[in-house]
């Protein structure tokens, strides 16, 4: 089990100081140029690498060496063919990366494209194997023209220089490369990169502008001597981002003249020169340099020197969201603690140790008692402040304990290993007394309550989700029974959960007195985390227990019909609210809502009917509707299901099909029937791109929903990981805790407002 | 034809059949072990190699004799029971071999037949250039003829430097075509030099290559056993095979900070050793999960030793195994390379075992592995060998693993 989802493509920026040692040390060119294709070629687990100039192949690997002037390079490297038929692999993709304006890197790697972040590594390697190459060539050529004419001498010393220089420049790489994989502050790598480029270039102005909001302290600017610090004087912070802007959009990318406005309004000619920076690809800004000049002079600017300094700062702002989305993945940012996917990860551990030594676990379930009503009467600011409040007190406790986490919302968990009921209670008392101790800020909340469930595994009896629900039913018998205060999970406890018939009463009264409410998950375009739609979720507003959670009480509404109801109570209210929003001035006009439609509703002879009344009542139009069904509708009778099927398209809505990949996934179905979206369940979600889940099956299905012109959404993100490997794999939309959990009317609206932020 | 056939077939009442064309007809390959724990070097090469040499028209015998023995005197042995045949080798701190684990003993694999063709070579002081090495040790397979099949043995000594230059040398000489496995010998401390042994040869810092071609499939099974535990941690500073810095702390420190181990530990070797091996590093490649063993630490410095390197800036993981998630892993390692072969049955299997995987079996282990493989392998024979790293590249360049059990099948 390995639930880490870790990107695999820090890696191969790691690899770039290794890279440049590699590099620097060979000696001569051939040993450059072999070694150094291997080594790219690795760093990305590509089979095939080249270094294609001017239409020869200097060095390639993935063929056999007799095999490495193959014609079929060339024309990767000229842009003729995508193809590489390769011997003992066949036939692979292949592209060419452009090194500088002669120089082509071809790489080809079996199964699985390079992504952007991995061809601009490929870029930022290819430039410094072509300059090693021509500083050995030069010293080579020196070599032997020292020994042919000793009057070349002034010649080969100037070329000497030049070698000088550009090892020069290699090591300057060598120090912004070290830096970043160091994980130094991006701030002071950027500073790095301007301060090495004015020395370097021999310019007198260096700047890195970049347009990354919510990054502060980002912007770099070094200048070399007077002349430098006066043309920083004359510029304006305007001129400055203008620049960094036209660096950024390729406009700077031949070294160019241009005036630069200084006092009394005399303005004096420079020279400017930039390249864009990135961030993942995505163009974030630019770096610039410029240097007086001299009207009629000729320009010469090393641009291929500036596109790596730009490169650099690409690297390390692309290496340091990087490492943010690590972190992220694994805490919670309010709190600190570490989040569900962590702790569960380590309650998995837990479990499989304790089996090995035979020792007992306990599981503390937290919930805040009266949460709602703090943020509702004091704001959200004291609703945080609550719970970073409550994070620290746990924080305080920890030798107690091995882990804690917020699980979400008011939701904390605590793990003990190796203990016993007696400690895992004393703990849950202590924690109680602390968390009550806290006091917020002034006219807020004070002396918080909590409800904490606990329940013991014994080593080899429960599984990891079996514990947690213990410790949840546990935990609801607090809130059961007046909250404030500790229950242990007994027998008698998980008995006395209402059984299905009290509960169909129960379900009625609630649905009479109103208690269902709906909560929405938004669905998140992820080329651009717009929302473009809501997931209508049902919840239970039991005054007894709280928000009851579905899976509490959704099974026994199906077994007794109730879900027919429920689910129109639901279809009424989501789409009344969705007609609303969608006309709420320019909030949200295109807003499309999804609700779920259980197979026993399916079943009713009104359906059609039914959904077209709540349309017509509601004002939202058809188009805005999407009912979700799952594949277990059409185990029952599928040709009926069909048939009601094509009578809800009928009236203009769309379909999807929910949880796709846990049932029997028939293919048959899906082309059979009209769905429009195709939802892939969260299990294959989960882990994406770490070593337990590679993504092979998401992307197959990926594949299948494109084929079928199908809207792909993918359900259950929780890490940004997980996310960048879906939009590496094409999926277009997702829903998940990342972007939000499900929330109600009210908190939908703030969210619509100011849009889906991934929190730092 | 009839004599043809009839040779054939007697060869397949020892090496079983295959299915070809959908008829099932003769194997014209087979593969046999043997073994001894003479302690006079010579006759124990002698015996193992002429209970392995077991077919007509010997292409190839492999030796694996325990440090203690004389390898030259070994190979002398085995040259009067297999004279003429191509001879490779390694003296070992440990051979592999189904139905015994010999500690210290001279094991023999030997394969041949008119289905297979082989070819070797030995490249000295490898160490002065490991990538040139790799390369030359890479031209021998331009010296066997093309079978369908093939795949390029290299038996190194793990002394000569980092073991994933050597594979990056092969690599450019002849690219994605042919796959690469083997060893690299495990240093023995209080015994004989370890060595490489090629055509009654014995040599050190050398690399012995094989190509072996073959007319039906074979399988590589490559797989360690090992899951990742906790937090990723990352490696920030790092030179060589010598890690000096974790998440910006002493390396040492952190390291045993995560293990949950005393500070006090660093001071005693060979109880840092004894827990490091329970504890490899992993690192995330974009294919696989590869584990870096920790062989030592320096106090000093508070360093860790690696056997390879980890380039900085890489997110690593503690990882984590014990008897039965590493004897999963060798059952995994051979299943897979059986399963390769498709519908033919294995002739037997080489094996490259690394010695920290020895260690956390025990000797008890070592038997239950036995007992475990035989749903797999049934009566296969099975030689091998304990390494200080393992080859096997399958797909892009990197083929150097630690702690992995590598295997190989031959149909």
């Amino acid at each position: 089990m390995n639930a880490f989802a870790v990107s695999p493509s820090p890696v191969s920026a790691a690899e770039l100081p290794e890279f440049l040692a590699m590099i620097s040390a060979a000696t001569t060119v051939e040993g450059a140029i072999s070694s150094g294709v291997v080594r790219l070629a690795e760093s990305v687990d590509a089979e095939v690498a080249a270094l294609v100039r001017g239409g020869e192949v200097l060095g390639a690997v993935g063929y056999s060496r007799e095999l490495v002037q193959h014609p079929d390079l060339r024309a990767v490297a000229m842009g003729w063919s995508h193809r590489l038929d390769v011997p003992g692999l066949g036939v692979v993709d292949a592209v060419p990366v452009g090194v500088d304006d002669e120089t082509t890197v071809v790489v080809a790697r079996e199964h699985e494209p390079l992504d952007a972040e991995e061809l601009s590594s490929v870029r930022a390697m290819g430039r410094v194997l072509v300059l090693t190459i021509r500083l050995l060539e030069t010293v080579e050529r020196q070599r032997a023209t020292s020994l042919v004419a000793e009057r070349q001498m002034a010649e080969n010393e100037s070329l000497l220089a030049r070698a000088r220089a550009q090892g020069r420049m290699l090591e300057s790489n060598l120090r912004v490369q070290r830096l970043i994989s160091q994980r130094q502050p991006v701030d002071e790598i950027l500073q790095a990169i301007t301060d090495e480029a004015c020395e370097l270039l021999k310019a007198d102005l260096v700047g890195i502008q970049l347009d990354a909001p919510g990054i502060p302290g980002i912007n770099a600017i070094s200048t070399a001597g007077e002349v430098g610090e006066r043309m920083l004087r004359a510029l304006s912070s305007e001129h400055l981002v203008s620049l960094g802007r036209q660096a950024a959009d390729g406009a700077l990318h031949s070294a160019r003249m241009m005036a630069l406005p200084v006092h009394g309004d005399v303005a004096a000619p420079v020279t400017v020169c930039g390249a864009p920076v990135c961030n993942n690809g995505v163009s974030m800004g630019g770096l610039f340099l410029m240097s007086p000049t001299k009207v009629g002079a000729s320009i010469h600017v090393d641009t291929a020197a500036v596109e790596t300094f730009a490169g650099q700062a690409s690297i390390a702002l692309t290496d340091a969201s990087t490492v943010h989305e690590l972190h992220h993945a694994f805490h919670d940012t309010l709190t600190g603690l570490a989040n569900r996917a962590l702790f569960l990860d380590r309650l998995d551990h837990a479990l499989a140790m304790a089996e090995r030594r035979g020792s007992a676990t306990a599981l503390l379930f937290i919930d805040l008692d009266h949460f709602k009503s703090v943020n509702d009467s004091f704001g959200h600011a004291a609703g945080d402040e609550l719970l970073r409040q409550v994070g620290a007190a746990l924080d305080r406790s920890q030798s107690a304990y091995e882990s804690a986490a917020r699980l979400g919302g008011d939701e904390f968990a605590v793990l003990m290993e190796d203990t016993t009921p007696e400690q895992a209670l004393a703990l849950a008392a202590t924690l109680q007394q602390s968390i009550r101790a806290l006091e917020g800020p002034e006219r807020s909340w004070s002396s918080p309550t909590s409800s904490i469930g606990v329940a013991m595994a014994e080593p080899g009896e429960v599984t990891r989700d079996e514990l947690m629900r213990l410790a949840d039913i546990a935990m609801y018998s607090v809130k059961h029974r007046g909250r404030s205060d500790v229950a242990m999970y007994s027998q008698p406890m998980g008995r006395t959960r209402p059984d299905n018939r009290g509960v169909a009463n129960r379900l009625q009264v609630a649905l009479d007195r109103g208690e269902f409410v709906v909560h929405y998950q938004p669905l998140i375009s992820l080329r651009d985390r717009a929302v473009t739609g809501i997931e209508a979720l049902v919840r239970w507003e039991d005054p007894d227990r709280g928000l009851v959670p579905p899976f509490e009480f959704i099974p026994a509404a199906e077994e007794t019909g109730m879900i027919v109801d429920i689910g129109l109570e639901v279809l009424r209210q989501a789409a009344t609210a969705t007609a609303r929003l969608r006309l709420d001035g320019d909030l949200a006009p295109d807003l499309k809502v999804s609700v779920n439609l259980s197979a026993l509703q399916l079943e009713q002879d009104g359906i059609v009917d039914d959904v077209a009344a709540e349309l017509q009542s509601s004002g939202l139009p058809t188009h805005a509707l999407t009912l979700e069904v799952t594949e277990s509708l059409f185990l029952v009778d599928a040709e009926a299901s069909g048939r009601k099927l094509e009578s809800l398209k009928g009236l203009g809505v769309d379909l999807a099909i929910d949880d796709f990949g846990t049932g029997f996934s028939s293919l048959q179905y899906i082309q059979r029937y009209p769905f429009d979206v195709l939802k892939i369940d969260r299990s294959f979600i989960t882990g994406l791109g770490s070593a337990a889940n590679s993504g092979a099956v998401v992307k197959n299905m990926l594949a299948l929903g494109r084929e079928m012109s199908m809207t792909t959404v993918a359900e259950g993100i929780e890490t940004p990981l997980e996310l960048a490997q879906l939009r590496a794999l094409r999926c277009s939309h997702g829903q998940g805790y990342l972007f939000s959990k499900p929330i109600d009317l009210e908190s939908l609206t703030r969210l619509l407002q100011r849009g889906i932020r991934i929190e730092a | 034809m009839l004599n043809v056939l009839a040779e054939e077939t007697l060869v397949a009442s020892e090496a079983g059949v295959e299915t070809s064309g959908g008829e099932r007809r003769p194997s014209t390959r087979w593969f046999g072990v043997g073994r001894s724990i003479d302690p006079d070097s010579r006759l124990a090469g002698a015996e193992a190699a002429s209970h392995a040499n077991r077919g007509p028209t010997p292409g190839l015998v492999v030796v694996f004799a325990s440090a203690g023995h004389d390898l030259k005197e070994v190979a002398a042995g085995v040259a009067e029971a297999a004279p003429g045949v191509e001879m490779v080798g390694v003296a070992t701190s440990g051979e592999v071999l189904a139905g015994d684990e010999a500690r210290r003993g001279v094991a023999v694999a030997a394969l041949g037949g008119p289905g297979f063709s082989v070819a070797t070579s030995v490249t000295s002081a490898a160490s002065s250039d490991l990538f040139r090495a790799g390369a030359r040790a890479a031209e021998v397979c331009a010296g066997a003829p093309e079978r369908p099949h093939r795949v390029l043995m290299m038996l190194s000594d793990s002394r000569s430097g980092d073991q994933q230059e050597l594979v990056r040398g092969a690599y450019a000489e002849v690219g994605a075509s042919i796959p690469i496995v083997g060893g690299a010998t495990a240093e023995d401390p209080g015994h004989a030099p370890t060595g490489q042994l090629h055509n009654g040869e014995a040599h050190s810092d050398a690399v012995v290559s094989v190509i072996i071609g073959s007319d039906a499939p074979i399988g590589i099974g490559v797989r360690h056993g090992w899951t990742s535990v906790g937090e990723p941690m990352l490696i920030s500073r790092s030179e060589g095979t010598e890690l000096l810095e974790i998440d910006g702390a002493p390396a040492l420190e952190r390291y045993l900070r995560a293990l949950g181990a005393p500070p006090s530990l660093a001071e005693d070797s060979d109880a840092f050793v004894e827990l490091a091996m329970l504890h490899p590093l992993g690192i995330r490649r974009r294919r696989s999960e590869e584990v870096r063993f920790v062989g030592g630490c320096d106090p000093a410095r508070g360093s860790l030793r690696l056997v390879a390197g980890i380039p900085d800036g890489t997110p690593a993981w503690l990882m984590e195994g014990d008897g039965a998630s590493v004897m999963a892993g060798t059952i995994a390692s051979c299943r897979e390379a059986v399963d390769a072969l498709g519908p033919f049955d294995p002739q037997g299997l080489l094996m490259f075992d690394c010695i920290a995987r020895r260690s956390v079996l025990g000797v008890d282990g070592l038997d239950s592995k036995l007992v475990a493989l035989a749903p797999t392998l049934g009566d296969t024979p099975v030689a091998g060998f304990y390494t200080a790293g393992e080859f096997a590249r399958l797909r892009g360049v990197r083929g150097f693993h630690n702690q992995t059990l590598v295997s190989l099948a031959f149909a």
